[in-house]
């Protein structure tokens, strides 16, 4: 068997390498990824994935040649290398604060976008992108740092699942998505390639300015409302993967965002060029 | 072959960092990332003043895990303190083993390890009031299956694992330190004659049986995935404690607790991976004691074990890796439990626990 070369990409702001030989994996990151085949550079993750089993086959994920996980069925593989490479740096990456929120910048002030998943936050934070004006972050994961409130941004492909799809595709204009992905654990999913002006400025972060809490409930009216410092304090806890690891660091780099930003709940009906206006209006006024 | 060990060069030779290429950083990494010794790293070369000769990229990796180790070793000390405390009452001061242990001693070994349950040895007629004590704070058996029960009671050196209701964290608790049934028997009144009390709360063995409790443990235990992090222990515990009188302290305890032979064994790979230099009439003493193996067996062991023992990553293994961990395997079954009672084991492990798996699943369905 001949040995397969490992290809090597920007995810973010680390770097990959990954060896691999299945088609829709090589195709996937052609489309999301600047790739190279140098060897020459440091890779922070040296990731495979492979392909187990003759009859009904599975993609087999490995960091430094240890399986995280549970194999998955052949055809979700990209999917797979996208919850791996975020599952990479919220497994070892402590020199910020991890939090599950998407992030986008306009003007210098950052947006946090905290949600869980059906939250809307991946549709709102690609409309926000692909139409708003907003500059992408992250889709899933905010890194404030811990010296100073800023965040760094970590722009990755937008994951999006199920209708928000079809929604995005036709919301936004001129976007590169990957082929849709179904029967995966959440559903159908297909990635966003993060626009051209992300990945060029993946070292320029930004303070932050505003917290919003996305709700997407259908045939209600959009509504926004304010939320108390102390109480965001507590939910962006519960939103974070590194909180209790950092100790007295955590709590000085969480407490210091707090001081930086406004807070709000929003609940919104799917109609993302009023979100999008909305979010303009707020970040106008902070 | 397998001369590519980064890491142990590194954990030898801090030093050796300074001639390091961008392309064995980049290895390097990979393989402390395998064998989860990123933050031991991290410690070793802050020690010697070299932890600016990892390429500034890099730098987060070492950084991190060492964060996360300092958070893991505060989170054991807590649980140090909630152990004793739970056992007052008994008036028995439990001795702390491994991973605990290298912490409350400070051992060099400690610094930056990351492990994943505390381990207690206690005299086997203190264990009932024990077990009272530890299920009125909390802690309860993690499975309640009547065999494995009776499977740890009668022929193991520990009580089922025990994890604690509320904090979810795991107590292992001994009344020996190897299984009863086994073919090396050791004497726990020895060995909790030769405890340590460092605290009034707790002892640790003494740092002879702290060696010689880690080398039997990997040696004996049959699981070799963390196999290199565990050599690398006994290594800097060595290291940091030899001197003439610890080298014949160690030799003729081994000898009394009748584990010359896995001492041996354990020294073999030492010198091999990281050039330990062992005293000439500590290795002849060793290889002359009784129950001591032939050369050839001698041979052979070393040939597995250092295959057994390197960090699981590619640069590292050789055809024969996977062999040798399956035959270590194979052996550690053979060391733990006589032929008899390893058949009936095997038995029940295939065969009737998935049927009763597969019953008890049914019943609940329909329940």
């Amino acid at each position: 068997m001949s040995r397969e070369s490992a290809v090597f990409f920007r995810a973010g702001r680390f770097t990959a390498s990954l060896t691999t030989s299945i088609p829709s994996v090589l195709a996937g990151i052609k489309q999301l990824y600047p790739i190279s085949n140098r060897q020459d550079d440091f890779a922070d993750f040296h990731i495979a994935l492979k392909k187990r089993r003759w009859y009904s086959p599975q993609v087999l994920f490995s960091l430094n040649n240890r399986q995280p996980f549970s194999p998955l069925p052949y055809g979700q593989a990209l999917p797979l290398l996208e919850w791996g490479l975020n599952w990479c740096v919220t497994q070892h990456y402590h020199q910020a604060l991890v939090m599950h929120a998407a992030v986008v910048e306009k003007a210098g002030k950052a947006l946090i976008l905290p949600g869980s998943p059906g939250s809307g936050k991946s549709t709102l934070c690609a409309a926000l992108v692909s139409a708003g004006g907003w500059r992408l972050f992250s889709d899933e994961l905010a890194l404030v740092a811990l010296d100073t409130p800023w965040l760094e941004p970590n722009p990755r492909p937008i994951s999006l699942k199920n209708r928000s799809i079809d929604i995005i595709k036709e919301f936004s204009c001129g976007q590169i998505f990957t082929e849709s992905v179904k029967d995966t654990l959440k559903g159908t999913v297909a990635h966003m390639c993060p626009p051209q002006n992300a990945t060029s400025q993946w070292q320029q972060g930004a303070e932050p300015a505003l917290i919003i809490f996305p709700k997407y409930q259908q045939g209600v009216k959009s509504n926004l409302q304010p939320v108390s410092a102390g109480a965001a304090f507590m939910r962006l806890v519960e939103n974070s993967f590194n909180y209790h690891i950092l100790g007295a660091a955590g709590f000085r780099a969480m407490a210091g965002l707090m001081d930086k930003v406004r807070c709000f709940d929003y609940v919104y009906d799917g109609n993302l060029e009023h979100a999008i206006g909305q979010c303009d209006e707020l970040v106008a006024n902070v | 072959m397998f001369n590519r060990s980064l890491v142990a060069q590194l954990i030898r030779k801090p030093e050796s960092a300074q001639s390091f290429t961008k392309g064995d950083w980049d290895l390097l990494l990979q393989q402390a990332y395998s064998a989860g010794v990123l933050a031991r790293l991290y410690w070793l070369l802050e020690r010697s003043n070299l932890i600016s000769q990892v390429p500034q990229q890099l730098q987060w990796h070492f950084q991190s895990a060492w964060c996360f180790a300092q958070t893991h070793q505060k989170g054991v000390l807590r649980e140090v303190q909630y152990i004793c405390q739970a056992l007052k009452m008994s008036g028995v001061a439990p001795v702390f083993l491994k991973g605990a242990a290298y912490i409350l001693c400070q051992d060099d070994s400690y610094h930056g390890r990351v492990f994943s349950d505390v381990d207690i040895f206690v005299p086997k007629e203190a264990l009932a009031n024990i077990e009272q004590l530890l299920g009125w704070h909390g802690w309860q058996f993690a499975e309640k299956d009547e065999y494995d029960d009776k499977y740890y009671r009668q022929w193991m050196h520990e009580l089922p694992p025990m994890i604690h209701a509320e904090r979810g964290t795991a107590l292992d608790v001994h009344h020996n330190l190897l299984p009863l049934i086994g073919r090396i028997k050791l004497n726990a009144d020895l060995l909790h004659q030769g405890a340590q009390r460092i605290s009034s709360d707790y002892k640790v063995l003494a740092v002879q049986d702290r060696v010689l409790h880690s080398a039997a443990h990997l040696l004996l235990n049959g699981e070799f995935e963390h196999g290199f992090r565990d050599i690398s222990d006994i290594y800097l515990l060595i290291i940091q404690h030899q001197s003439t009188d610890f080298w014949s302290q160690l030799s003729q305890r081994a000898i009394e607790l009748g584990l010359n032979r896995i001492l041996l064994y354990c020294l073999d790979v030492l010198i091999d991976q990281f050039a330990l230099s062992v005293p000439a009439e500590v290795l002849a003493n060793l290889s002359q004691s009784p129950n001591s193996p032939n050369a050839r067996l001698r041979n052979l062991m070393k040939f597995l074990h250092t295959r057994a023992l390197q960090p699981a990553h590619p640069s590292c293994t050789d055809s024969w890796s996977d062999w040798a961990v399956f035959i270590l395997f194979l052996r550690s079954h053979w060391m733990k439990m006589p032929v008899s009672t390893l058949l009936l084991h095997l038995t029940r492990k295939a065969w009737i626990k998935p049927l009763l798996d597969w019953y008890k699943s049914r019943h609940q369905a329909n329940a």
